[in-house]
């Protein structure tokens, strides 16, 4: 692809003003008038932008293709068949599905702004009436997502200049000369970036991970209300997605919110008044309850193809009453969350919540509120930290799946607790931390989660079953696959000792000590 | 990426008209389609308003220079161009000079797959090391026909010259072009069917004089005259052709 030039216009083009300035036999024929619309694509979490990509879909009478260019590179153009939200599978096989196959899934690309342009054309023509740059004044508005609803902000105008192949020397010329002769200032070519601007919409402003600024003199109690704000806002700004079943991710997010505000509310001890905590914590489990099933669901159509993968090669497409059965109840069960985010035990719950957050804290409710963060975060974490070593020693090497189980609850309270507080922590210090922790997660969390998969499996199998929805074939394949998940799930019990031997290691222990422990006068 | 020779050992049979007008009814039809401009004579670098000539064309040949940076877009969306130089009269010798000369060309193609789905090269008349390579690069070879026993014997000539040179595996669909239903002898051979050795394409193209005029405006014939007989021929054409390709519309 030639690249293009786009200049920002202060008043219109006038073509006799470019002419006068080519030297040479030129004419600038205008074309028809034309509509055009951009929608601006990444997905919710802004992946395409952190990889400093911008992905568009231009929309041109009934013709649509999508470009996709890199800060700087040249454009990759591909005909779209669909438009927004689209998710990976549904792109057209090629060059643009294989740059996003690293980067998009699961998640869907959405429409961020949508820019809405009349266009006036011109094609520049050389002494043998050969077509070699096309011209394109673009005069538009942009709009945050939804493109026809919402205020609509105007754009700067703009004048597009796209050499023919092989006639890129004419483009350059034409360039110097609108810069030069004309002042016009040039821009990038991809309209996204001034329709974020105009629209206010902050790429890579949404993310899942835990980002709360603290500094160790605010008391515990400001801080507990700045990390619980955090994970509402996040909460509640995917439950829209959640809702239209944009992709798993948005109900994904939302769980995880929901499992961290739980987990803080029991491992942020005496800070916030007990009363309230209780009704919350409790509003909070049925929220992890409600959101259950549609996740098991959206987890067994991500694995599918590995789970096609792993039965044996005559019974792979016996799987497929599976995944329908998957899908029909998936569908089911999205209109039934849908009515729970719709429900009114739902609004009061984020809407007190947030009042009681938004409001100041009180630092007589608790024994720790008025305390230094640091400090109980220092305790909270040595702590719990102590705890597992001494669990983790007292079930030695063979376990008892049980154990395991609670033992990885333990982790990942204390991984939540060391992300919330992170802010208070160097990050050289603390992230390795994390890292060693994981390293223990991802063994205790896996061997947990083939548990859970088997035992679903079997209940799946026996529903289908009982309705008459499964061939025989179909519940052999499945038996087939229960028997690889339990065979796996040894596979990953064989690594435990070893993890948590790493875990346990005497290095990491005097990390933690050096890092979270009190000093011996300090209040438990 | 589909490549599809318009050849013919004699000259005069249609086939820069054949070459430029499905080049541009593919791309019409959302294929990114590249006509390579074979004949120094450079017919279809004329009816394209692109100039005849490229820069070091000797580096291109012998795959110093990237095919690519001799490309020029054309006025039509999807249809980009190869044009001829003059210098593709001594194409032969610049070929000979080269290992394996009669697999040259295939080499070079390589260059352009992925950025094409169909290469349309507009072969020079004469039967030469040119012919040779363009032979052994192709998918399919498109034979225009003149329903006249002497463009019937050149169709001979070209099989007898395939299988002589053990390329006999090779597609050649031959078609009826420049037909001329007030001629009788075009009249009989229509009607007669005479022995071709290879299937004919069930699309006759017939003479028009707006074909002619494709000189006059410097563009494809669907541009000026969409609905003469001779443009309606070409589209029938051109999907008979993108079926076999495997390039039909889904």
């Amino acid at each position: 692809m030639p690249s293009h030039y786009a200049f920002q216009l202060e008043s219109a083009f006038d073509p006799a003003q470019l002419l006068a300035l080519l030297e040479g036999d030129w004419t600038l024929a205008e074309e028809p008038a034309a509509r055009r619309r951009y929608e601006c694509a990444d997905s919710f979490d802004w992946r395409l932008h952190g990889e400093g990509l911008s992905l568009v879909l231009v929309r041109v009478g009934n013709q649509r293709r999508w470009e996709l260019s890199r800060t700087g590179g040249e454009a990759l153009v591909v005909p779209a068949a669909q438009g927004l939200p689209a998710l990976q599978e549904s792109l057209p096989p090629g060059a643009l599905a294989d740059a996003l196959a690293e980067i998009l899934p699961p998640r869907a690309l959405l429409a961020r702004a949508v820019v809405d342009t009349r266009v006036r054309r011109w094609r520049l023509v050389d002494a043998e009436g050969k077509t070699v740059l096309r011209l394109a004044e673009e005069e538009g508005t942009a709009a945050s997502s939804d493109g026809g609803r919402g205020t609509r902000h105007v754009l700067p105008r703009r004048l597009l200049l796209r050499p023919l192949r092989g006639y890129d020397d004419v483009g350059e010329q034409v360039a110097f000369h609108l810069e030069a002769g004309l002042g016009a200032a040039r821009v990038p070519a991809c309209p996204c970036a001034p329709a974020y601007h105009a629209t206010g919409v902050v790429p890579g402003s949404y993310s899942s991970k835990i980002r709360v600024p603290l500094i160790p003199a605010l008391t515990a109690a400001e801080a507990a209300h700045r990390i619980f704000l955090h994970l509402l806002d996040t909460l509640e700004a995917n439950v829209a997605g959640t809702r239209a079943d944009l992709d798993s991710e948005f109900l994904h997010d939302l769980r995880v919110a929901v499992r961290r505000t739980r987990s803080a509310l029991s491992q942020i001890k005496g800070v916030l008044p007990e009363d309230r905590t209780a009704t919350v914590r409790e509003g909070f489990n049925w929220l992890g309850q409600v959101t259950g099933p549609k996740r098991d669901l959206d987890v067994f159509l991500l694995q599918f193809p590995d789970y096609r993968d792993d039965v044996p090669a005559d019974l792979r497409e016996d799987l497929a009453p599976f995944r329908s059965f998957l899908r029909e109840e998936s569908a089911k069960e999205r209109a039934v969350l849908a009515r729970r985010l719709a429900s009114p035990h739902f609004h009061t719950l984020l809407k007190e919540w947030r009042s009681f957050l938004e409001a100041p804290p009180d630092l007589d409710a608790a024994e720790n509120a008025a305390r230094p963060v640091k400090a109980v975060a220092d305790a909270r974490i040595w702590r719990l930290f102590r705890r597992i070593i001494e669990a983790g020693r007292a079930m030695g090497d063979s376990p008892a799946p049980e154990q395991l189980h609670e033992l990885r609850k333990d982790c990942k309270k204390l991984r939540y607790l060391m992300e919330f507080f992170a802010s208070l922590y160097a990050a050289e210090a603390l992230d390795p931390l994390i890292r060693a922790l994981k390293g223990l997660l991802d063994i205790l969390g896996e061997h947990q989660d083939l548990a859970v998969q088997a035992q679903h499996l079997e209940s799946f199998a026996e529903r289908m079953a009982a309705e008459g929805r499964a061939p025989a074939r179909t519940l052999l394949a499945l038996g087939a696959l229960v028997g690889r998940l339990m065979e796996r799930r040894a596979e990953v019990r064989a690594e435990y000792a070893a993890a948590f031997a790493a875990f346990a290691a005497t290095e990491n222990r005097a990390a933690y000590r050096a890092l979270f422990k009190p000093p011996p006068d300090a209040p438990a | 990426m589909k490549v599809l020779a318009v050849y013919s050992i004699k000259g005069g049979v249609g086939k820069t008209a054949t070459a430029v007008n499905l080049a541009h009814l593919a791309a019409r039809a959302g294929r990114r389609t590249l006509l390579w401009d074979l004949d120094p004579q450079g017919a279809s670098s004329f009816y394209l308003r692109v100039r005849p000539e490229v820069d070091k064309p000797r580096k291109l040949l012998r795959g110093k220079r990237p095919l690519a940076d001799a490309v020029k877009g054309s006025d039509f969306e999807g249809l980009d161009l190869l044009p001829a130089d003059p210098a593709y009269r001594r194409m032969d010798i610049l070929l000979d000079e080269a290992k394996k000369p009669t697999v040259q060309l295939r080499r070079l193609l390589e260059q352009l797959e992925g950025a094409y789905e169909l290469l349309i090269l507009d072969c020079p008349p004469s039967l030469t090391l040119v012919s040779e390579n363009v032979f052994r690069a192709v998918d399919a070879m498109l034979v225009p026909v003149i329903p006249t026993p002497l463009s019937l014997r050149t169709l001979h000539q070209l099989l007898d010259f395939l299988a002589a040179e053990g390329l006999a595996e090779v597609a050649v669909w031959p078609f009826y072009a420049l037909a001329d239903r007030r001629k009788r002898l075009h009249q009989e051979i229509l009607d007669s069917r005479p022995d071709t050795r290879v299937p004919l394409l069930s699309t006759v193209i017939p003479y028009h004089s707006e074909v002619e005029r494709m000189g006059l405006h410097r563009a494809p014939l669907a541009e000026y005259a969409a609905r003469s007989p001779a443009a309606t021929a070409y589209v029938a054409l051109w999907r008979e052709v993108a079926e076999r390709l495997g390039l039909a519309a889904v």
